[in-house]
């Protein structure tokens, strides 16, 4: 497979936050990229560092975060984000690279109409009047499929449900065509029908203006149907990434495997429900070595003792375990051989 | 327990006391629904700009003109209290119903996990509450063992809650800050008195024990533990009293996605252990596919269509379902699901239109949806669908005997 030349490409990074219990080892080296054009997952469980990654990229970490500075580095379109000033960044954030929320409930204003945070955000950082601006925002609300959007424009934020929200907020991030989107858990907070809705506008959205999308969630049902590549994130660091069909099938990762069997689907019976023992490593003091060795049933004294390294395994693979290549995790082998032989023949298209 | 328990007691007195309302039911079935409604009763505000805009019209003119403003005030004021009891004002109504519950019927067998699903607000959580009558039913009857618990008083009512228990949601907002997990546990023995002084400590640690938790976690306060030993807390103590019957309200979906199996197993392994029969409220539909025995599935307060858990999820009939089942992302990127698409959101359960709940966004709407309520149309004894559009099926689950 022909290798995609990153819009993002992060590396090396260390984001630490300070508070009074101790030092909270939020990333801890984490390496990753996304594509032109190219939507690719982030996958984790809740505290592995999914949000702090987009907010460290985006540099809207709280006051006590820090990105350490050297070794980290994250290249936007080649620029190394971390040496610019924030009035640069400004102009980064939003017009280059958008972030649509967790929350639909909270990300707009309760007291001002949509058209008046479309418009601004719209005439902040494109050269255009209010009435070309509100012309942009009508037709980003069509695109994403709000009826009646003249109308509705000029409702407040109640006025609209949960899912219309998220797509409003769609439609806000897209008004200044960025090049990335970064969506944060974009349908946690939603229903399922209406996550199918808004899962489907994310995925034509991304396909009509090229965008690279930053997808980040737990639900590794959303990954399987948007995403081309994913990166697994465990304790603030990234234990594997890779093409998509490959990881679903064939996992490198004892964690990737884990995770992928504790979760259950539609069409498994009760006995495949297999758990991961143990929580969720505290990131203040965080286990040596591998941070998976606790939890982990292949864990060696190697696993304790050191951090594993982060290789290319294969040409798109990456992993971060001592133990990969002993280890077969595939999940199931029929299935393996149908996707490589599916894989060659794209190829050779 | 020698004394004779509060359901043996209520079935002596069946009969002799009007009060007290039976119904035999299938010798397997724990707990039967019957036609259960819950609604909450909204004011209906009045809209008042009109009075406001001039109200403010007349303090303007009382500023010129002091006594015709003054005049102008006091009809206001009049009318605003007045007019509500004028035709055709009055006709106007005091409150709105929110029907989160209208007519639920489930039948719980015993050592069953009967699963309801539904998205948010189609009244599951409600059902839940008003099943064990911790909220109080606007009408319908639930028997438990044969005896409907809406009929009891308060103290037989205390007493019966011995054998039906829940456990919450929000494993964060369920457990006292100020208490310890004994404290907490041993709270059912003091409230019930059936234990006391030492057996409670032995009881509590016994339970402990029972949902993975240490001994030394006995003492500590629910800030100190994980979210996943939280809610094996709140299992702990909705076992304490040796219950026939657990609600369990979405026990898992605040968890984080590694911890939620171990809890998921631990609910399967007690359910085996103690012979318990669950009802099982989720909104994820793969864990309820995994985990339960029968499936049914509520829409804005309405059941849509019910059956063992196999019928809905090969053989669904109910076009809500098929959509639901349809929109659950499929986490294997080599196959691709397809995709039944809804349009628009959830109604709100306020004044419901007539006919059937789901016609704003059924794709096979029809004009009988919108006149009328559909009847049941059984496919086998278990399963059932209430949906015009759906060809077949019987009217009665007899016609399977």
């Amino acid at each position: 497979m022909k290798k995609i030349e990153p819009i993002l490409d992060v590396k090396n990074l260390y984001t630490r936050f300070y508070t009074e219990s101790g030092v909270v080892e939020a990333l801890d080296g984490v390496n990753f990229d996304v594509g032109y054009g190219e939507p690719v997952g982030i996958v984790g469980e809740s505290g592995c560092g999914k949000t702090v990654t987009s907010h460290s990229v985006l540099r809207i970490l709280p006051k006590n975060g820090r990105i350490l500075q050297p070794p980290s580095e994250i290249y936007y379109k080649g620029v190394n984000l971390l040496d610019l000033t924030d009035e640069q960044m400004r102009h980064v954030r939003g017009k280059e690279a958008a972030m649509i929320f967790q929350d639909p409930m909270t990300s707009l204003n309760p007291i001002f109409k949509i058209s008046d945070q479309m418009i601004e955000v719209i005439q902040l950082h494109r050269k255009v009047n209010k009435n070309e601006a509100r012309d942009i925002a009508i037709e980003m609300m069509e695109a994403v499929g709000i009826p009646d959007s003249a109308e509705r424009i000029d409702n407040y934020p109640h006025q609209f449900s949960g899912g219309m929200r998220q797509r409003i907020l769609i439609a806000r991030a897209l008004a200044l065509q960025p090049s990335l989107l970064i969506a944060d858990e974009p349908t946690t907070a939603l229903d399922v029908t209406i996550q199918a809705q808004v899962l489907e506008i994310i995925k034509e959205m991304q396909k009509q203006f090229g965008l690279a999308l930053m997808l980040i969630t737990h639900n590794l049902g959303v990954v399987a149907e948007i995403t081309k590549r994913v990166h697994i994130f465990y304790g603030g660091r990234v234990v594997e990434s890779g093409p998509t069909e490959e990881i679903f099938v064939n996992p490198f990762h004892p964690y990737t495997k884990a995770l992928f069997d504790s979760i259950p689907s539609l069409e498994q019976d009760k006995t495949r429900l297999a758990t991961i023992p143990g929580t969720v490593p505290q990131l203040i003091n965080p286990p040596q070595g591998c941070r998976f060795h606790p939890r982990c049933k292949y864990a060696t004294e190697i696993c304790r003792r050191a951090r594993p390294p982060d290789m290319w395994v294969t040409e798109t693979r990456r992993v971060q375990c001592h133990h990969w290549e002993e280890l077969d995790l595939t999940i199931d082998k029929e299935k393996v051989k149908e996707v490589r032989k599916t894989a060659v023949s794209v190829e050779g298209v | 327990m020698s004394t004779p328990s509060i359901i043996e007691k209520l079935q002596a007195k069946k009969g002799k006391d009007a009060r007290i309302k039976t119904k035999e039911l299938e010798e397997d079935v724990v707990l039967e629904v019957e036609n259960l409604a819950k609604y909450f009763k909204i004011p209906n505000p009045m809209d008042t700009t009109w009075f406001l805009v001039a109200f403010v019209a007349s303090l303007v003119i009382f500023a010129f003109f002091k006594i015709i403003g003054l005049i102008l005030i006091g009809l206001i004021i009049l009318a605003y209290f007045i007019i509500p009891y004028i035709p055709p004002f009055n006709k106007r109504p005091k409150f709105v119903y929110l029907k989160a519950v209208d007519g639920l019927n489930l039948k719980i067998r015993k050592q069953k996990i009967v699963g309801l699903v539904g998205e948010s607000g189609c009244g599951k959580s409600t059902a839940a509450r008003t099943i064990l009558r911790l909220l109080e039913p606007t009408k319908g009857s639930v028997y438990f063992r044969g005896i409907d618990i809406n009929r009891l008083t308060s103290d037989e009512l205390k007493e019966m809650r011995r054998y039906m228990q829940i456990v919450f949601q929000d494993p964060y907002a369920s457990l006292n800050p100020r208490a310890t997990a004994f404290d907490i546990i041993s709270e059912p023995y003091i409230i019930h008195g059936v234990a006391s002084g030492d057996e409670i400590s032995i009881n509590v640690l016994r339970l402990l024990k029972e949902v993975g938790l240490a001994p030394h976690h006995a003492y500590r306060y629910p800030h100190e533990f994980s979210g996943g030993q939280r809610q094996r807390i709140g299992i702990a103590r909705a076992l304490a009293l040796e219950p026939d019957f657990i609600i369990m309200d979405e026990p898992v979906s605040n968890l984080d996605v590694s911890v939620r199996a171990a809890i998921i197993q631990l609910i399967l392994k007690l359910q085996q252990k103690m012979g318990l029969t669950y009802l099982f409220i989720a909104h994820d539909l793969a864990l309820v596919r995994i985990l339960c025995d029968e499936v049914n599935v509520m829409y804005l307060g309405k059941l849509m269509e019910a059956g063992t858990s196999d019928e809905i999820f090969e053989d669904m009939k109910h076009p809500y379902t098929k959509a639901l089942v349809s929109a659950v992302p499929i986490a294997d990127p080599t196959k691709r699901s397809k995709k039944i698409f809804l349009q628009g959101d959830i109604p709100t359960p306020i004044n419901p239109p007539p006919g059937c709940r789901f016609q704003t966004r059924c794709p096979l709407v029809s004009d009988i949806c919108r006149a009328e309520d559909p009847k049941p149309k059984y496919f086998s004894k278990t399963h059932v669908v209430y949906c015009h559009n759906v060809e077949g099926g019987e009217d009665s689950p007899n016609a399977f005997e």
